[in-house]
């Protein structure tokens, strides 16, 4: 050992030593440390993991179309497939026809609002897995009404596979013409994203529809079940009236597929919202303006908005940095009153050694090599607090998609 | 200072004072190596302050520290701590062992405060040695706390003759002992002494250990400036 490691490796020596010796004491002072070090660290990680997973998903959805009256609603419902909490607010299919005009733009419909087992069914179409670049880890994706594809989490939370069958959940059980369970046939399982699609249960936008009471299915009736009040009549192009007592099914068989319908004109369908890709900047320029316009012209409040999530999501996150803030603020002052008792005790410890301390100094050790010694073993106890505070942020950033749930999920 | 120097410590006659108005005269000093001298006195007498000249702790105001041709009290604070380190060994009353240090760490352990000491493999064995010598080679990785008074006392002699220590210096060795252990006690230290070659100054009121030592130094308080006016 070269004389100039010998006094550091000495000083660690005895700072192992004497560490090890009072260990209850100083556990607790490296406890108290790492908690007070973590807590603004891991903050500052959480925070900024949280803002980054919010824009890194607006920043990739250009503009999003929807009736929802408020915008963190709209883009929070849109993006993250939260509650809505206006429901009636929505808008329908002949909305996109605003935004597809003069081939301005592309338009992703997105019908939300139902559940399955409390995970979220979104309607949409296959243009949405290819738009959110989302690929199967088994299967296939849905081709008929009835048929979903689970994202990698809902997959494992709900523990279904290929094959299996998931009923989507009822409505409110007092509304008898609200939302009807249906089965749900499960045709894929999508790769892990790191997003909210992980938790989601994509179903075609007729199937979302059917299960909101749109659309149904019921087998082909036939003369014969006159008799039974099944059919009611007959038009003059020899199609069957079907009665009330027509059962709907609760999923497509070969046979109800077939028949499978909705009441009504599809434009009219209900449409949450809609993710718009416009061809150009300047497509999207002009978009952006003419929605504006006809907003402020319309009082009513009833059409639709066209909003960039971006500058929803900035907003967001000035919000949370204002929480932040604050939160630094109250850790600074806590990791300052724990330092004060961590020295504290510290210098009772030394007061307590005073002896031992003294006896090394009379048999020839200086001041600077006791200091040094002194020194070594609160720079222990200060990196491994620093270690333990950095894993302990590390850990609580991982958390940051559930803090962006809590914030999404209100 | 005219002598030849042919004993190990030497000593004029040394003065030292401090600002409370304490007082110290102490006759010149001459010990071969391997004699052994007990100090007596009563307590605040200043025996603990002459073992403090002799090792270079404390610098007297009068007169000169010599030990082994080297005069000890005019040299600096840095040479001083190296001196002590090196040649003289410190026996205390209440031991000063480090609690969180084995008892073979405890030995080592002025291995550990200056870098003119190497802790390596001969330092180990002398040690191991030391223990040997002092009845506690089984005990070496036990801690203070798990000693007897007796073991303790063995534990600092052998620290203090580890680094080959040719000026041993112990204050009140046997202050918190047993009687029946004071006089082994104060045999071991002075017939360590003598096998090391080392000359060994003891402190102590005890008068029961006295006739241990080869020889004796009565220490008296000296009185205060204004008292000594007063007579």
């Amino acid at each position: 050992m070269s004389a100039v490691l010998r006094a550091p490796m000495h000083a660690f020596f005895l700072a192992v030593r004497a560490l090890r010796f009072a260990w209850q004491r100083n556990l607790l002072l490296l406890l108290a440390l790492s908690f007070a070090l973590a807590l603004p660290l891991a903050t500052r990680a959480t925070v900024k993991a949280a803002t980054h997973e919010l824009d890194s998903r607006a920043q990739s959805t250009p503009l999003l179309l929807g009736a929802a009256q408020s915008d963190f609603d709209l883009v929070f419902a849109a993006l993250w497939f939260s509650p809505m909490p206006h429901p009636t607010t929505t808008g329908s299919m002949r909305d996109l026809a605003l935004v597809e005009t003069d081939d301005l733009a592309t338009a992703i419909p997105l019908v939300l609002g139902s559940t399955a087992r409390t995970s979220p069914v979104v309607g949409t179409t296959l243009d949405y897995l290819a738009f959110r670049n989302l690929r199967f880890a088994q299967g296939r994706p849905f081709a008929l009404v009835g048929q979903c594809v689970l994202g990698s989490q809902a997959a494992i939370a709900l523990n279904l596979h290929v094959g299996e069958k998931v009923f989507t959940d009822p409505g409110a059980l007092t509304d008898l013409a609200g939302v009807f369970p249906i089965e749900l046939e499960i045709t894929g399982i999508l790769a892990t994203t790191g997003t909210a699609d992980d938790a989601a249960i994509f179903v075609d936008t007729s199937t979302a529809w059917t299960i909101r009471g749109v659309g149904h299915f019921h087998a082909p009736p036939t003369v014969a079940d006159q008799a039974t009040g099944r059919v009611i009549g007959q038009k003059p192009d020899g199609s069957l009236i079907a009665g009330e007592a027509l059962p709907i099914e609760s999923a497509p068989t070969t046979a109800s597929a077939q028949d499978f319908h909705f009441h009504g004109d599809l434009s009219d369908a209900p449409l949450s919202a809609a993710i718009v890709i416009p061809k150009s900047a300047k497509a999207q320029a002009i978009l952006l303006g003419r929605f504006d316009e006809a907003r402020s012209s319309d009082l009513s409040g009833a059409r639709p908005r066209l909003l960039r999530p971006i500058e929803v999501s900035d907003r967001v996150s000035q919000r949370i940095f204002t929480v932040e803030r604050l939160l630094d603020a109250v850790a600074v002052a806590a990791l300052i009153g724990t330092l004060a008792v961590v020295l504290l005790s510290f210098a009772l410890g030394i007061k307590l050694r005073a002896e031992e301390l003294r006896v090394m100094h009379r048999m020839g050790a200086s001041r600077a090599r006791i200091a040094l010694f002194l020194s070594t073993e609160a720079l222990c106890i200060l990196v491994l607090a620093s270690a333990i505070a950095l894993a302990l942020a590390r850990f609580a950033s991982q958390g940051a998609g559930a803090l962006v749930a809590w914030i999404v999920q209100g | 200072m005219t002598t030849l120097h042919s004993n190990l410590l030497e000593t004029t006659t040394l003065e030292f004072s401090r600002p409370s108005g304490f007082q110290l005269r102490v006759d010149a000093i001459h010990l071969a190596a391997g004699e052994s001298l007990a100090v007596r006195g009563v307590s605040g007498s200043g025996k603990s302050t002459l073992l403090a000249l002799l090792s270079g702790e404390l610098l007297p105001s009068k007169g000169e520290v010599w030990f082994d041709s080297a005069c000890v009290s005019s040299r600096s604070d840095a040479f001083r701590r190296a001196f002590r380190i090196r040649n003289a060994g410190l026996v205390f009353q209440d031991f000063g062992l480090v609690e969180s240090l084995s008892v073979l760490e405890n030995v080592l352990l002025p291995f550990r405060l200056h870098n003119t000491l190497t802790l390596d493999a001969d330092a180990r064995d002398r040690a191991h040695t030391m223990l040997g010598a002092v009845g506690l080679h089984a005990k070496s990785a036990r801690f203070p706390a798990q000693l007897s008074h007796g073991e303790r006392q063995r534990t600092a002699i052998a620290r203090a003759l580890v680094t080959g220590a040719r000026l041993i210096l112990a204050d009140e060795p046997t202050g918190n002992l047993d009687p029946a252990l004071k006089h082994d006690i104060a045999s071991l230290l002075r017939d360590i002494a003598r096998s090391a070659h080392a000359a060994l100054v003891v402190a102590t009121h005890d008068e029961s250990i006295i006739d241990r030592f080869d020889r004796a130094l009565t220490i008296t308080p000296q009185p205060a400036p204004e008292l000594r006016g007063a007579q």
